[in-house]
């Protein structure tokens, strides 16, 4: 009989980034130099700022 | 039972009335045996456990001391091969003061922590070649975290071997028991090096994070070691936020920052509001947000002493807000129900200035917490 089991695999990290002016959200992958309230670029709206405003998990994910 | 007696039996006898021996041997020898080895099995199987528990021990400090020399080699780029420092890193022990006599122990404490962590950091500094401090900082971290497994791994296996060498089932009981909670911490501890090489933010970050979010825009200055504040106004009230310098990951000097403003710069406030992470009970569900009263600030306890002193000296109310998180979540990248708990704390913030304070008034806001990976 084939063993069953969970494993817990590597849950992804986003990087969620906020216009300033506009208020629109992206979500992405995490990428190194990332870090919250870092300027990130403009906006592709209305050429605003883009603040990193939450870099966090979900919850793992169990296969 | 009597069901199990046509096995038994053969067809027109009973093995047993013609085989006392056997009947002996299966039905008392176990209960003797049971009577006087019992506790030994029990504890060759408790052993057992134990040591399948040490192995996954051991394979997590191996894996957090290759992780940290590797570190140091390729991202910290050490000049020469790291290995044998932190090897000697591992070993590394903090002597606290003695307590038994307790007075002005708050002093001792602060020093030898501070030596401590000035030791750390200067002898990190001196083996690697970048000045990057984000990536400095995450070197103290691993090696921090890469100290703490070895610790655990030799702490346990020391009660393994004392158990095992007395065979004293009372001591290996007590560490069967404990394991699953210590073998849960280590994974965290293996999980929090993955955050600390990519300098992610983690859930202890969560109260500078609230702060950082406050100073947007504002003008910050280094009000002490690794420590920032910016002034900010919100609806007639004078606002000093202060938090460790990120994004790097640093937890700063909140006590002596404030003793020093309010001490030696004279800038008395009228409340303090200190927000930070603290560990939920089972059963509470992480990223609830808590009020209450009192200096929120955790570690050895130097900085909550010297704001607890201050402000009983001062007679300034201390407000503090918290964010519920466990042990795991607090050294791991911060999970999601943490990070959104950041914008209700901010109203939380706002009612508490528009209800127990008045314009005119000063405030100062905390955000307690390692800054890793979160700026200002």
């Amino acid at each position: 009989m084939k063993r069953s089991y969970n494993k817990e695999v590597k849950a992804p990290v986003y990087t969620i980034e906020e216009c300033t002016q506009c208020g629109l959200k992206s979500k992405r992958f995490f990428q190194d130099g990332d870090y919250v309230y870092r300027r990130s670029g403009k906006c592709g709206k209305c050429n605003g700022t883009m603040i990193i405003t939450y870099i966090y998990t979900e919850k793992p994910i169990t296969e | 039972m009597l069901e199990l007696l046509p096995l038994l039996t053969w067809p027109g006898e009973n093995i047993f009335s013609d085989n006392p021996t056997l009947y002996f041997l299966l039905f008392y020898a176990p209960f003797i045996l049971f009577i006087l080895y019992g506790q030994k099995f029990q504890t060759w199987m408790v052993l057992n456990e134990i040591g399948r528990s040490l192995n996954k021990l051991k394979m997590m400090k191996d894996k957090s001391r290759k992780e940290a020399i590797d570190y140091f080699a390729n991202v910290c780029k050490t000049s020469s091969d790291p290995t044998e420092r932190i090897d000697q890193f591992l070993e590394y022990f903090t002597i606290l003061p003695v307590d038994t006599d307790p007075s002005g122990i708050m002093k001792k404490i602060e020093h030898i922590i501070t030596l401590r962590d000035d030791r750390l950091r200067s002898e990190v500094r001196k083996m690697i070649t970048i000045t990057d401090p984000v990536k400095m900082s995450a070197a103290e971290n691993i090696l921090e975290a890469t100290t703490a497994l070895n610790y655990i791994y030799k702490i346990v296996r020391h009660y393994y071997l004392l158990g095992k060498r007395t065979m004293s089932l009372y001591v290996l009981i007590q560490l069967q028991m404990v394991m699953p909670i210590i073998l849960q911490e280590a994974d965290a501890l293996m999980k929090a090096i993955d955050a600390f090489k990519l300098a992610q933010p983690i859930g202890d970050g969560i109260g500078a994070m609230v702060a950082g979010k406050l100073m947007i825009n504002c003008e910050k200055k280094i009000i002490g070691k690794d420590t920032v504040m910016s002034e900010s106004e919100f609806n007639g009230r004078s606002l000093y936020l202060i938090k460790a310098e990120g994004p790097a990951g640093n937890v700063g000097q909140i006590g002596t920052v404030v003793e020093k403003l309010i001490e030696e710069m004279g800038l008395k406030p009228n409340a303090i509001v200190m927000i930070d992470a603290a560990l939920k009970l089972e059963g509470e569900k992480t990223g609830d947000i808590a009020e209450g009263i009192g200096a929120a600030i955790g570690g050895i306890g130097v900085d909550r002493f010297k704001i607890e002193e201050v402000a009983t000296k001062h007679r300034i109310p201390l407000y503090a807000i918290v964010i519920k998180e466990s042990i795991i979540d607090a050294i791991t990248v911060m999970r999601r129900e943490i990070a959104e708990a950041t914008d209700k704390v901010i109203g939380i913030i706002k009612r508490i200035l528009d209800e127990k304070t008045s314009v005119g008034d000063k405030v100062f806001i905390i955000g307690v917490g390692n800054t890793l990976g979160i700026g200002q």
